[in-house]
């Protein structure tokens, strides 16, 4: 069986007249396998966004092929496209924003059924709205309410109906609850984890967060700067960061224990403008254990055990590199 | 022992709104002692920012302040000071970094000019070169390499992360012994606020300064503050050293809170319903409909009950923890 989602060489800039190019994504490969939670992570401007919009095809890449369930994506005619649209949704960071305010929370949940499923009555209409209104938590009423009318978290609720109507394999999660209250999000962490178990579905789960990140994923793709500096299950990640800047991203976590205060890896320097281009590494400007190697020529991704892969050539000395605990 | 640094007691904020009135802020009381940096906490509508803005007279003009004090020792009570010592106090004594660095920057003038229209505003006769100085001196303290170049652009040219570093340097260039900070690394990245925090904890307990730090982040509370105050429907409804109410939290709603943090492999704490309307003030606890351990008691409102352990908690389980655990 191929993977869901294939990612192969994806490149993207994008040009501005009169600006310098903004180097987004830079030679991106990726898997992603039916029924998991694929978490990209990193910083603003790391290019998680960018990759999210290109597998919905909400942008084409400059090169590279995006294949889903093994059909390149960039070779498809607009009325497969449709389909496969349908199969493949999206839930954005700020749900008031991505919902009409002017529309009824029906009309906005039925809405992409009108367009892929063009021969349902009204009734069926009707009754598939409800059941994915129930499916997410919102009462019946909710269907006759305006977004406006609804709390944060209830509108969210809405994004996530509107998401799984039309009974898609995978959803593009882009920071969900990065603008709602902790209790809030709790709520919908569960949600979302009951409709994957309940309806199959694969997520590709995007969040700079790096505690929701742990909570939700089953692999993660670190991303810096435009691109995959290392992937590998939750646990590979988690408990042995092989690539510098996964260090220094996962211990600049704050944990809410205040007896854990964990040593910190601190960058200097701040992160690049995405207008420079890299030869080699391009955490090598910022990086403890840069050497002259790095900036020879491209670091590619190499597997270390297991699914765990970085792009880093001094990834067996990573593990040496922490710094002295926070005082209080 | 001397006395807090700033002594905050029964401080209400009411503010209209259209026919009815938010009752915002609710007879909270709190100290910020020497060294210390205090964190509030709570979750979106709680009053935590309402109510350091009422500390700072920032409000708008729809709010008003029934009662409560808020005494900075040295310079008396905040909210009684009439206008030309509340400048004096303002950014001398008390400095304020908010979320949003750019709001707090003009954008038409050079940082330069900025910088030293402060220095001017409370030292007669600072010279151009002299502000300069200063502020250089304190960019150079909040991480920017080059201030020079920082002092002859403008805000628009910053970054998020350089921006706040400003408004920070700005906050403690007059040496003000506490500084209240809202929000003051939400948004931007983790490592650098990281290293803003870093920077600012440093600053803030030096020199028997202090600070008081508004933010949602539990983590940020429980790696950076001493003490943190918790807020609930406008009121502290728990108090004390961070290092015991972050790990044996005694009021429900601190407890439902850091049980929200995903921690992989525990299931989340789902609190049932939503933040009451602040349009009506309840006269019972404000937490009680969406409490699993709410009895009969509750429909009275529980005062905050000091314990002795430096811990301040206001419920009714507190009084009767047997009967309580019977139910």
């Amino acid at each position: 069986m191929p993977p869901l989602v294939e990612l192969a060489g994806v490149n993207k800039t994008f040009r501005r007249p009169g600006q310098a190019p903004i180097h987004a994504l830079n030679d991106i490969s990726l898997t992603m396998n039916e029924g998991e939670t694929l978490a990209l992570i990193g910083e603003s401007g790391s290019g998680k966004s960018t990759l999210g919009r290109i597998i919905l095809r909400l942008l084409e890449a400059d090169s590279g092929t995006v294949r889903f369930e093994g059909t390149d994506l960039s070779a498809l005619p607009d009325r497969e496209m449709r389909y496969l649209r349908s199969r493949l949704q999206a839930v954005f960071q700020e749900p008031y924003e991505s919902l009409d305010p002017r529309l009824s929370v029906g009309s906005i949940v039925a809405e992409p059924l009108r367009v892929h499923e063009p021969g349902l009555s009204q009734a069926e209409l009707r009754e598939r709205v409800l059941t994915c209104l129930e499916q997410v938590g919102l009462p019946p009423d909710a269907a006759g309410r305006k977004p406006g009318a609804l709390s944060g978290g209830q509108q969210q609720r809405v994004g996530i109906a509107r998401a799984i109507i039309t009974r898609p394999q995978m959803i593009v999660l882009d920071e969900p609850t990065s603008s709602l209250d902790l209790s809030v999000r709790a709520h919908i962490l569960e949600l979302l984890a009951e409709l994957q178990r309940e309806l199959g579905l694969t997520y590709l789960f995007i969040s700079h967060d790096i505690h929701t990140v742990e909570y939700v994923s089953s692999r993660i793709a670190v991303m810096y700067l435009g691109r995959i500096v290392e992937t590998g299950t939750v646990r590979e990640v988690f408990d042995d960061p092989r690539h510098p800047y996964t260090r220094a991203l996962l211990s600049a976590r704050l944990s809410t224990d205040p007896r854990e205060s964990p040593p910190q890896l601190r960058l200097t320097g701040d992160i690049a403008a995405p207008t420079t281009s890299h030869h080699g590494c391009v955490l090598a400007g910022r990086c403890p254990l840069v050497t002259a190697e790095c900036t020879a020529g491209p670091v590619r991704p190499r597997a270390l055990t297991g699914d765990h892969e970085v792009a880093c050539v001094r990834a067996d000395e990573t593990p040496d590199l922490l710094a002295p605990a926070v005082s209080r | 022992m001397a006395p807090p640094l700033l002594s905050v007691r029964d401080l209400s904020v009411r503010i209209r709104s259209g026919e009815s009135i938010v009752h915002a802020v609710n007879d909270v009381s709190l100290d910020v002692e020497e060294g210390e940096i205090v964190g509030v906490v709570g979750e979106s509508g709680c009053g935590k920012s309402t109510m350091v803005k009422a500390v700072l007279r920032l409000l708008a003009p729809e709010a008003e302040v029934p009662s409560g004090s808020a005494v900075l020792a040295g310079s008396g009570d905040l909210l009684a000071l009439d206008h030309k010592r509340l400048r004096q106090v303002r950014g001398a004594h008390v400095g304020y970094v908010s979320q949003n660095p750019f709001g707090a920057l003009n954008p038409i003038y050079r940082l330069d000019r900025q910088f030293h229209n402060l220095v001017a505003a409370h030292r007669k006769g600072t010279s151009r070169g002299e502000s300069r100085r200063m502020a250089a001196k304190m960019l150079d303290a909040v991480g920017i390499a080059g201030p020079d170049r920082v002092l002859d652009g403008y805000a628009h040219q910053l970054s998020g992360g350089m921006a706040q570093r400003v408004v920070i340097a700005m906050s403690f260039l007059l040496d003000p012994r506490l500084v209240i900070a809202d929000e003051p690394t939400t948004g931007l990245d983790v490592t650098v606020q990281r290293q803003i925090l870093d920077m600012v904890a440093e600053l803030a307990r030096a020199d028997g300064r202090a600070m008081l730090l508004v933010t949602h982040d539990l983590g940020v509370v429980a790696q950076y503050c001493r003490r943190v105050v918790v807020m609930y429907a406008g009121r502290v409804v728990e108090s004390g050293p961070v290092a015991d109410v972050f790990t044996s939290p005694r009021h429900p709603y601190t407890q439902a809170l850091l049980g929200a943090v995903p921690r992989p492999g525990q299931p989340l704490e789902r609190l049932p319903g939503a933040v009451p309307d602040l349009r009506v003030l309840s006269e019972g606890c404000a937490f009680a409909p969406r409490c699993r351990s709410a009895f009969d008691a509750c429909s009275v409102r529980p005062e905050p009950t000091p314990g002795g352990d430096g811990r301040t908690v206001a419920c009714h389980l507190e009084k009767e923890p047997a009967d309580a655990a019977a139910r």
